[in-house]
């Protein structure tokens, strides 16, 4: 059995549907196995098959499965505690925002939150108070990890915008859910007139996505991400899945303001295909909204890693209107003669994270 | 008198015991022994008498758990309410 084989079945472990039987693991196979588990985040749920005998192998390999999730689980910690830092600095300054991805997953939609590992810290925040949220985290020590390359550039047109602590954690401030064309395609607006969402971390409660939102970034990180899409987040797809099941029309309807239906769609069919997903029946439909030509162009994007050129045209595709297309291009345009220029257009792109390490 | 988690502290499940930050530590710890056992089955807040039962269908026998609780408390790991 391929280290992905066995990778599948840690993520189908618990799934509706989607267990099918042990597997063994020789220990020859356990580095590169926790390695791989790793970067698809998937550490904490092969703890638990193994300690369920879903994943059998030796008792040395169980110790050292166990040995990594104490790891991953001291990371994830630290992370929940910069959590609440960066939770007080907003707060303090009157900065809206909503904790997405990690914890706040974690601890709301699975049987306990170590089964979901995290990497990093992120939040959304306006797009106008981005800048505002930036310099906040870099007045208490954080240091950007790529320049904007021209003043607004990012507040208008990135995904998100990373900082690391000093003690090495990263923060990814998020101005818009999805990445690449289905970012630039909506008004980022939508997801903020809906009401905030909480989670209790540290038995303090912080601001998150609804259920409903949190659904729709689920599936929209899922296969709209130029960065790694890892078997974790068709797991959150399926997870958060439970708590939205009676709100489908609520989903499409917030999922059409998005212009991510089609995100929804694939991010559903995959999640069954990949994970054996017996999903609810309201919940299975999402799979067969339609997708449109481009809309397939599109997500087969994510997949293809295109240049940033292509990336570029993608993205003027997706911009509305006329002038929003003209502003667009001239700004991808303006940052792609020279060399400096070039690198400075790169580094306006969010960083295409391996995911290997969780720190 | 219960005795509670800290909900202060956060923590992480893992087959190896339950890894803990508590306020004002630099570092996680992950607990073991008797003190993994108090730690899994305060999810909910219990008694004295109760806390020993339920450590007891976790063990082989009803434990001493005056020792642990007291170092637990001390540490700001479990709260007296």
């Amino acid at each position: 059995m391929t280290t992905l084989d066995l990778l599948r079945a840690v993520a189908r472990h618990g799934v509706v549907g989607g267990d099918t039987g042990p597997v063994s693991v020789a220990p020859e196979q356990v580095a590169t196995l926790l390695v791989e588990a790793t970067a698809h985040k998937l550490v904490g749920l092969l703890d638990q098959a193994v300690a369920d005998g879903v994943v059998r192998c030796d008792e040395e390999s169980a110790v050292r499965v166990g040995d990594r999730a104490v790891e991953v689980a001291a990371w994830s910690v630290q992370l929940e505690r910069h959590l609440l830092v960066v939770h007080d600095l907003f707060d303090d300054a009157g900065l809206p925002h909503r904790f997405v991805k990690g914890a706040t997953v974690a601890h709301r939609f699975y049987s306990h939150p170590g089964l979901r590992m995290s990497v990093d810290v992120d939040a959304l925040v306006e797009p106008a108070e981005l800048d505002r949220a930036v310099a906040l985290l870099v007045e208490a020590g954080h240091t950007r990890q790529q320049r904007d390359p021209y003043p607004g550039f990012s507040r208008r047109y990135a995904k998100s915008v990373s900082l690391r602590s000093a003690a090495g954690i990263e923060v990814d401030l998020h101005r818009v859910i999805p990445d690449g064309p289905f970012g630039l395609r909506a008004s980022p607006d939508v997801v903020w007139t809906r009401p905030a969402g909480a989670v209790a971390v540290g038995g303090r409660e912080v601001p998150a996505l609804d259920p409903v939102a949190a659904f729709v970034q689920a599936c929209v990180n899922a296969v709209a991400s130029y960065d790694m899409v890892s078997l974790a987040s068709l797991r959150d797809v399926v997870e958060v899945a439970a708590a939205v099941a009676g709100v489908v029309p609520e989903l499409r309807s917030l999922a059409a303001a998005m212009g991510v239906e089609a995100c929804l769609a694939e991010a559903v069919a995959h999640a069954v295909v990949e994970l054996g997903w017996d999903a609810p029946a309201s919940v299975a439909e999402i799979a067969r909204w339609p997708i449109s030509a481009r809309e397939r162009e599109w997500l087969d994007s994510y997949r293809l890693r295109p240049s940033d050129a292509r990336r570029a045209l993608l993205g003027m595709h997706a911009v509305p209107g006329l002038s929003g297309k003209v502003a667009y291009l001239v700004s991808v345009a303006a940052l792609s003669t020279g060399r400096p220029a070039r690198r400075r257009a790169r580094e306006g792109h969010p960083p295409r994270r391996s995911g290997r390490h969780p720190r | 008198m219960h005795y509670a988690r800290n909900p202060a502290v956060l923590w992480r499940s893992t087959s190896r015991g339950p890894v803990l930050l508590v306020p004002g530590h630099d570092d996680p710890e992950r607990l073991g022994g008797l003190a993994a056992v108090v730690w899994e089955v305060l999810d909910e807040p219990l008694d004295l008498e109760a806390l020993c039962d339920e450590a007891m269908s976790l063990l082989d026998h009803r434990p001493d758990l005056s020792p642990c609780l007291d170092a637990l408390l001390a540490a700001g790991v479990v709260q007296l309410g």
